[in-house]
């Protein structure tokens, strides 16, 4: 049983057959090696639980709804459920719409057909609902997180002329009215678009410096280029004007 | 009620938002643990938690629920922080400032912690940082999974797609490592069953 680390590890894991266990439970009480390698490893063990990470700061509020069912629930606010909220809301929404959301090795799929017959091809569906990618260039992002901002503002009107739903409140604060919801959703869908941007102006940045460095590059070699034409230029005349000389003094 | 993972996944499928909602909720904590274990930074370790999801979201149409929910966020999850890694061509950073805030140990304080103790947990939490960060990365991984997560070694083999005795291997060369990078950081102790 010495010198088998899955069976140490099993043990100390807690993962062996109960028969194993207690065979190694036996060994143990015989083998001092074991028994030091048995404790070492739960050492290791009890360090390793000291390791915390940082506690998260989402930077957002979880909205949760009473016990009873609420009338409207809202996401929660984190930034990585803000475009999945974005299109579930869409689709939920826009249910009547008949919309349909797929993701593919083509990636996201959000197909809208209105009035769409359920038996409708894809294809037929696609050129008559229309089919829009979610694209992970900037501005797909913008427009779609346009649209977005556009369906919130549908929905807030909706909200004002419904008035506030019950039943939806922060998970330790007061109450919040839909419209308050929204434009906190509002305002997280504008800092998300303002990352965006931060990040396409990055890009552009990194490129910009790619291209300068290139273009810093290509003057270099041009200038090598040159002067070794210049050098090879002076050398042909030389030899040239020394040919001719040496003709002329032959003929003399 | 309490939905298992499995029928929120169902109801987030059939257009429920809030099903969705709860499983954030509910996986929010492990999954930036995992991310913050694994890449060493917190802010990125948020980016991938959020694209963990988002990925998730986007793919719930194609989960057939050949796996647990969780088995396969941990997958994305790990993968994503593969790319990461792969992208900044570098082992994880410890990020553990050199000096200890004294409030903001305070507010993580058990009650029956001195503050004395409180310092050398914080210590020793750095300490192991530390030493798993310079683990290599399938040794660190399989002890992350075991040690935070809980996940039997069988999980793990599927998880990682690799035999059940090669997460055994990985896992107890990591912490032989480990225990003595600990050793030689000053990190003294045994437990004795």
């Amino acid at each position: 049983m010495c010198n088998d680390p899955e069976l140490i590890l099993g043990y100390v894991y807690g993962e062996l057959p109960e028969a194993e266990r207690r065979g190694f439970d036996a060994h143990l009480a015989t083998c001092a090696a074991c028994r030091g390698e048995v404790a070492e490893l739960r050492a290791a063990r009890g360090h390793l639980a000291a390791w915390t990470p940082p506690e998260p700061d989402f930077g957002f509020q979880i909205v949760r709804g009473n016990s009873a069912p609420a009338a409207r629930r809202w996401w929660p606010a984190p930034a990585w459920g803000l475009a999945a909220a974005a299109v579930l809301v869409l689709a939920a929404a826009a249910a009547i719409a008949n919309v349909e959301v797929r993701y593919d090795a083509d990636g996201l799929v959000v197909r809208t057909g209105w009035a769409r017959d359920a038996a409708a091809s894809q294809g037929a569906s696609a050129a008559a609902g229309g089919v829009t990618q979610v694209a992970t260039t900037p501005e797909a992002w913008r427009s779609q997180i346009t649209a977005i901002d556009a369906r919130l503002r549908d929905l807030e009107r909706a909200a004002t002329r419904d008035g506030v739903a019950p039943g939806t409140q922060l998970a330790s604060g007061p109450r919040l009215s839909d419209a308050e919801i929204i434009r906190r959703v509002r305002e997280m869908v504008g800092q998300s678009e303002t990352r965006q941007q931060r990040e396409f102006a990055m890009q552009i940045a990194q490129v910009l410096r790619d291209v300068d460095r290139a273009r810093q590059l290509d003057f270099l070699q041009i200038r090598q280029t040159l002067g070794q034409h210049r050098a090879q230029t002076t050398s042909d005349v030389a030899k040239t004007l020394n040919y001719y000389v040496t003709r002329v003094s032959q003929e003399k | 009620m309490t939905w298992t993972d499995e029928e929120l996944v169902a109801r987030s499928i059939r257009g429920d938002s809030e099903s969705f909602n709860e499983l954030v909720l509910r996986w929010e904590r492990p999954i930036y643990s995992l991310a913050y274990r694994t890449i060493g930074r917190e802010e990125d370790a948020r980016d991938v938690c959020q694209e963990t999801f988002l990925r998730a979201f986007r793919g719930l149409p194609a989960f057939r629920g050949q796996a647990k929910f969780s088995s396969w966020l941990y997958r994305i999850a790990l993968n994503l922080c593969r790319d990461w890694m792969r992208r900044q061509r570098r082992a994880p950073i410890v990020q553990a400032p050199e000096d200890v805030d004294l409030v903001e140990l305070a507010a993580a304080r058990e009650p029956s912690e001195s503050i004395e103790d409180l310092v050398a947990r914080n210590d020793l939490s750095k300490v192991v940082e530390r030493a798993m960060a310079r683990l290599p990365e399938e040794q660190r991984t399989a002890i992350i999974l075991k040690e935070y997560h809980g996940l039997t070694f069988q999980e793990i083999a599927d998880l990682l797609d690799c035999p059940l005795s090669t997460v055994k291997t990985r896992l107890y060369q990591g912490l032989s490592v480990l225990r003595k990078q600990l050793r030689e950081a000053g990190v003294q102790g045994t437990f004795e069953s």
